[in-house]
């Protein structure tokens, strides 16, 4: 009830058409989508089968059974490995979960692959490619029929993925005197009800990658801003976010956002692991004592 | 306000409160001040309450002298010097750490003329006194109440709210303990 009163409940709609996520990735910005030809030997095998790469965009629900459950979308990000003959084998990263998949493509690249089937969410997908477009479209349908969201449909687009830690989670455009810069984050809006607490211009402003966060920059932030900030941190390393409430943010609101990881611990650099210890350390400040009869 | 405290018990220096504070923690007589100050607080409170009851003060006049007492060496020897060193490390900068400072130093100087006058037997001076001290003995209720209010009213910044609640949370009790003051003095003169 508390948390009703403090935090600014924002809900939003779920933006169903194809072509609006045509546009959330194009418009991607241009320090992520750069070649990592020189570093990445995956990149090698990319210019032996145009194929194959990565395949970011959304995740949509087709068939629900359970509304109050339902994650209706999320980005997903599918990794075509390798191509050999008509065998097609990789690995999809979504809301926090990596599955491998393997099968089969036709000549006309069309493929279906399914995965181990060992997680309650695997399933089977079946998406067509087109690569002078560089993206994949298709549908998935999970083996439990029972799922929240049972069909899902898609239409990724073949991005590349690199750590940057310049990164901020959008551009500062808007009036700085205005509280809630949501509304310059994106035009998307949700409907799927998730509470998402108000955060202020200090989550976009503050970087917690490329520089070492003293107390004096953090102390007088609010825990929603604290939450985004370190978990920006994550992102841009690709953390695929379990949490329902960072996913959907960054999912949402982030352009460059992929997830590519389900564990980036060890990927964060010492910059970042002492911010992220200072930041958790303020974030239990504030959710123990900033609405509570206490110190 | 017992949870408060409690929350220290055993000896914890890991709760959220200290976690912001692991640039000092490791100071040993910030952490002895810290624990003296959080778990004696709650016997000067208590006893506190207790001295302004006439008919402790009239029927059980021994109890009176002896909770005095316990308040007067709890505040004196304990939680005005540990609060003194605490609010020299208080969060939220120089305007915090004066107000939690004199805080303690005024607390301490209103308790000792409660006792001085007490022992010279003017009671009317003692009363005052204890109420002047008492008013800042409460203020670490006062000042957690404002807090709380002033979080679910305006949903201030945090550090914002310290340093607002770091000078409401006492001297509105001081002028509040004043007004009441100059009523029972304009009481006993008539």
């Amino acid at each position: 009830m508390k948390k009703s009163i403090l935090f600014l409940m924002i809900t939003f709609l779920v933006a169903c058409q194809n072509d609006s996520n045509t546009n959330e990735m194009t418009s991607t910005d241009e320090p992520v989508v750069t070649d990592t030809s020189s570093s990445n030997p995956a990149a090698e095998k990319v210019s032996s089968n145009a194929l194959e790469g990565m395949y970011v965009g959304y995740f949509q629900s087709k068939k629900t059974n359970d509304q109050e459950n339902a994650s209706y979308s999320n980005k997903i990000n599918i990794v075509i490995e390798k191509i050999e003959n008509k065998n097609i084998s990789g690995h999809t990263v979504v809301a926090g979960n990596l599955r491998p998949f393997s099968g089969t493509i036709n000549s006309e690249n069309y493929a279906e692959v399914s995965e181990p089937g060992d997680d309650k969410y695997d399933g089977e997908f079946m998406f067509t490619c087109y690569p002078a477009l560089e993206e994949i479209t298709g549908t998935w349908i999970a083996n439990d029929s029972k799922l929240a969201v049972s069909e899902r449909f898609f239409t990724l687009k073949k991005t590349t993925f690199s750590y940057n830690e310049d990164l901020l989670i959008a551009e500062i455009t808007g009036d700085e005197n205005d509280d809630y810069p949501y509304a310059h984050l994106t035009e998307n809006q949700n409907d799927i009800g998730l509470e998402v607490e108000a955060i202020t211009w200090d989550a976009i402003r503050i970087n917690a990658s490329n520089k070492i966060l003293k107390k004096e920059d953090i102390e007088n932030l609010y825990k929603g801003d604290l939450e985004i900030i370190r978990n920006t941190v994550y992102a841009r390393h690709g953390y695929s976010f379990k949490n329902r409430k960072m996913r959907y943010f960054f999912d949402s609101y982030v352009d460059w956002y992929v997830p590519v990881s389900i564990d980036v611990r060890s990927a964060l650099t010492e910059i970042e692991k002492k911010n992220d210890e200072l930041l958790k350390r303020y974030e239990e400040h504030a959710e123990s004592y900033y609405d509570y009869f206490g110190r | 306000m017992i949870r408060i405290t409690l929350q220290y018990i055993p000896i914890n220096t890991d709760v959220a409160f200290l976690r912001i504070k692991q640039d000092f923690i490791h100071l040993g007589y910030y952490r002895v001040a810290f624990f003296i100050h959080a778990i004696i607080a709650i016997i000067s409170l208590a006893a506190g309450f207790t001295q302004f009851s006439k008919s402790i003060r009239t029927n059980y006049p021994k109890l009176h002298r002896y909770l005095g007492w316990v308040y007067i060496i709890s505040v004196l020897f304990f939680i005005a010097p540990s609060g003194f060193i605490i609010g020299l490390f208080a969060n939220g900068g120089l305007s915090s750490q004066i107000a939690f400072c004199l805080l303690a130093v005024l607390w301490f100087y209103f308790t000792l003329r409660a006792l001085t006058s007490a022992r010279k037997k003017q009671f009317v001076q003692h009363r005052n006194w204890m109420i002047r001290s008492f008013a800042l003995t409460l203020s670490a209720i006062t000042l957690r109440a404002w807090k709380v209010s002033l979080v679910l009213l305006f949903h201030p910044k945090p550090m914002d709210v310290y340093l607002i609640v770091a000078w409401l949370g006492w001297v509105l009790n001081l002028i509040i303990a004043e007004i009441l003051i100059f009523k029972l003095n304009s009481k006993q003169d008539l």
